[in-house]
């Protein structure tokens, strides 16, 4: 993709990064922890983020080289990949939110009406360009801090060592295949491919910021979810909101509205980031032209996504598989900043 | 050339009298200047009659012979008149203009230019308290309809050389003076350049008033970007910080450019009390924002799709009274919001001798009865009195308030307290997007900046820190100008 005017700074780019990548946090559970045992799961966050770390240096060794991911050749046509595996990410992981909204919410009005108005909010966002979703991030996190902070350390007061299993009583096949699954919930690095190029500043400490913060969110709400739920988690399809039910400010006794209401903002932010990084690669492919349809075309698709994976149960299987999420995510996130980078040099030692 | 002087005086009186037919106001006064014709011509109401007598009629009609030679409105500007204000002028368009604007202008035979005479006398009001900034603490002067008079009360605070006043002109028919007001070198010379470009492209007929303006300096959105003061304390304040006003003949309002968000929660009592009580007010126009756009809209979303996030006593206390009325949570809101707005309305436009009648009627009437009747319930008035008396913590803030109170609502009672939290999220995005003259509408909280923050925005520092760094707004986290020093 061609080379972009730097209209944020590293630091905004990971907070937003940071958002999306905490919106499924939400939607933890044993399935997508590879298994019950809270500690294993912490110990798979920390290999995922030590994993994740590794995975976003091509793309950082690229930003040095040159500030375009791809340009000319065998790499004209890669941003109708990255959109088109934005738009399966994204679909996917909202299709699972709708799922979460109508059958463990339960609203008394309609879920899809919701998530389409998150979407077209989303798209708005989008339309204003990188730098509002960026600045709205920062103020989405202050909100997710603030929010998560509050029912996390009301729950905390309810945590019991004694409901945690031993640890590795059933071996360490949990640790791995919980390390796969998260691994291949990261989507954030498709994104940073796409825009770390357009982002200023050093990397470092945003970065080690980025993956620090994240990994403690996680391993924090897992604790919680085995401290305070014990077994009884291992029985529900969205344990993370049954632990937002057990909150209570004295007379106050359910707070859970309030809890999936401050994660409509963080699922704003990353379809807005997603719905960015199509309009970015729309770019790429045909300068300012049609921003407009850059967005509500994968927006449109988005929506497709998402109602098949919250209304066709084999579609919601295949597409939430994470074998092939996995290899989208390789691919896109390291795989062509690897093979861009292995061009770069060939190109620099063939050079005279 | 059509428009220039002519050297022959009738055919000058014949273009003046043909521009101001059936114009009464229009006085010509024919006369002879040390032997040679002349005509001075001024429109009543717009000068001081004492000012033309004594400075500029008695000088001519004592006038010793002119010269037959060389040049004659010369000799009348340098040994004849007393003025102050005076020039020369060739074009008869621009003359009549000026006399439009209460300048006198004097004709003589033979010559082919005009002097003119700055001899403004119209009646003004005199500086009286802003009605719609009222301070407990600051200067009780506000400004006036004369942009001339509004232009000395800043000078009159600000004595530095630095204060420039720049002249302009908006509207074709009304000819509205303006004047863009900065301090040079602290003011952006970008913004400067950006406010001038953008007020002479204004394509307007008219320009009766600051409003008429600010759309053509504004963003689109729901938080504008230009901001509007009565009061010179404040302008003093903003252009001392870089920013741009611009002083419109006529209105009592002065535009300030780039105003920023968090400007709406800052007044100037803010910095004459001390730094923790103007925190702690900061704060609580802080709440009160909040509580004024998203109360009515979380309250419907609760009390309608949420009842288990509250406590059980007040729940139950919400059923209760819901019970006995008639219409549900959310078109019962949106009547109560329907009937405050129109009594606002009737309150602001009803004249004064009826504001009383309009408050007892509202107030008692409707409030009282509409709840002894059994249409709508206590709590839900209680919640649009309250979201009503938070708005006037920010009254910048009125108008889009209004707008998004109403927004929230209907969300609220369509999607719950989800609908509220994508509402939210679009209402960011439109805020996060605005620039207002390349500065983030949300700076410093977004971009953030640490000291900017700390400095005027979570809390108000001392006098002692404030001054001793300058902050300008071209200086805050994300703005794209610089300032003039730094190029």
């Amino acid at each position: 993709m061609h080379a972009q005017r730097s209209d944020i700074r590293t630091g905004q780019l990971f907070t937003l990064l940071f958002v999306a990548q905490a919106a499924p946090a939400i939607l933890l559970s044993g399935r997508s922890t590879g298994g019950s045992d809270p500690l294993q799961g912490i110990l798979s966050v920390g290999l995922t983020a030590a994993a994740g770390l590794v995975l976003t240096l091509p793309v950082l060794l690229l930003r040095r080289k040159t500030p375009a991911l791809a340009s000319r050749g065998p790499f004209a046509l890669l941003p109708v990949v990255y959109i088109a595996g934005t738009v399966w990410l994204d679909g996917a992981f909202l299709g699972l939110f709708q799922v979460f909204l109508q059958d463990t919410v339960n609203p008394d009005f309609s879920a899809r009406m919701t998530v389409t108005l998150l979407v077209l909010c989303a798209a708005y966002g989008a339309l204003r360009g990188l730098e509002c979703v960026a600045r709205c991030a920062g103020v989405i996190f202050a909100f997710l801090l603030v929010g998560t902070g509050l029912v996390l350390g009301i729950t905390a007061t309810r945590m019991d060592p004694g409901n945690l299993p031993p640890p590795f009583y059933d071996g360490c096949g949990q640790t791995l295949r919980g390390t796969g699954l998260f691994l291949s919930r990261l989507s954030f690095l498709p994104a940073l491919a796409v825009l770390f190029p357009r982002a200023k500043g050093g990397a470092a400490r945003p970065l080690l910021g980025f993956a620090g913060g994240l990994a403690a969110l996680y391993a924090l709400i897992l604790l919680l979810l085995g401290g305070c739920l014990g077994p009884y988690a291992g029985t529900q399809n969205f344990p993370v909101y049954a632990l937002a039910t057990l909150t209570e400010v004295r007379s106050m006794q359910r707070l859970d509205a309030v809890f999936v209401g401050v994660w409509f903002l963080v699922v704003t932010a990353r379809i807005a980031l997603g719905l960015t990084v199509c309009r970015a690669c729309g770019q790429s492919l045909a300068g300012d032209r049609g921003a407009v349809g850059w967005v509500l075309g994968p927006a449109a698709g988005l929506l497709l996504v998402t109602l098949l994976v919250s209304e066709v149960r084999p579609v919601r299987e295949v597409l939430l598989a994470p074998g092939p999420q996995l290899a989208i995510l390789l691919l896109l996130g390291a795989g062509v900043p690897l093979g861009r980078l292995g061009r770069l040099r060939r190109a620099e030692r063939s050079a005279p | 050339m059509e428009n220039a002087v002519s050297p022959k005086l009738a055919e000058n009186k014949a273009y003046f009298a043909r521009a101001f037919a059936h114009a009464m106001d229009f006085m010509l006064r024919d006369l002879e200047v040390g032997g040679v014709p002349a005509a001075l011509m001024a429109l009543d109401g717009l000068v001081s009659k004492q000012v033309i007598t004594l400075s500029i009629l008695e000088p001519l009609v004592r006038a010793k012979r002119l010269p037959r030679q060389g040049d004659v409105l010369g000799y009348v500007e340098r040994e004849v008149l007393y003025a102050m204000e005076q020039r020369r002028e060739t074009d008869r368009e621009t003359l009549l203009t000026l006399l439009m604007s209460g300048f006198a202008v004097l004709c003589l035979e033979g010559c082919p230019e005009a002097l003119v005479f700055g001899v403004q006398g119209f009646e003004s009001r005199g500086p009286e308290e802003p009605q719609n900034e009222v301070m407990q603490r600051g200067a009780k002067d506000g400004f006036t309809e004369s942009y001339q008079n509004n232009m000395a009360m800043i000078r009159r605070r600000m004595k530095t050389p630095a204060l420039k006043f720049e002249p302009l002109e908006a509207g074709d028919s009304s000819h509205t003076p303006l004047a863009l007001c900065y301090l040079e070198g602290t003011a952006s010379r970008e913004i400067v350049e950006t406010v001038r470009r953008r007020l002479a492209d204004a394509r307007l007929d008219t320009a009766l008033g600051a409003g008429y303006l600010s759309g053509f300096l504004d963003r689109r959105g729901a938080f504008s970007g230009v901001g509007q003061t009565e009061r010179p304390d404040v302008v003093c304040g903003k252009i001392a910080e870089g920013r741009v006003a611009v002083l419109v003949e006529g209105t009592p309002s002065v535009l300030l450019v780039p105003f920023l968000f968090v400007e709406n929660f800052q007044t100037m009592d803010d910095y004459l009390t001390r730094p923790f009580y103007a925190g702690f007010i900061r704060w609580l126009k802080y709440l009160a924002f909040f509580v004024s756009a998203f109360l009515p809209g979380l309250y419907v979303a609760i009390a309608a799709h949420h009842p288990e996030v509250l406590p059980e006593t007040l729940m139950l206390k919400i059923a209760q009274e819901e019970a006995q009325t008639p219409f549900p949570v959310l078109p019962e809101t949106l009547l109560l919001f329907f009937l405050y707005e129109v009594l606002r309305e009737a309150g602001l436009r009803a004249p004064k001798s009826l504001g009383s009648i309009v408050s007892i009627v509202g107030g008692l009437v409707i409030g009282e009865t509409a709840v002894s009747a059994g249409l709508v319930s206590p709590i839900s008035l209680l919640a649009v009195a309250l979201t009503a008396v938070a708005g006037y913590t920010v009254p910048r803030l009125y108008e889009p308030l209004a707008v998004l109170r109403l927004s929230f609502l209907l969300l609220g009672g369509l999607l719950g307290v989800w609908g509220v939290a994508v509402g939210f999220t679009a209402l960011l995005f439109d805020l996060c997007a605005g620039t207002a003259f390349g500065v983030p509408l949300l700076s410093p909280v977004s971009p953030f900046g640490r000291r900017p923050v700390l400095r005027d925005v979570a809390a108000r520092e001392s006098w002692k820190k404030l001054s001793r760094r300058r902050a300008r707004v071209q200086d805050l986290p994300g703005a794209a100008p610089q300032t003039q020093e730094r190029k």
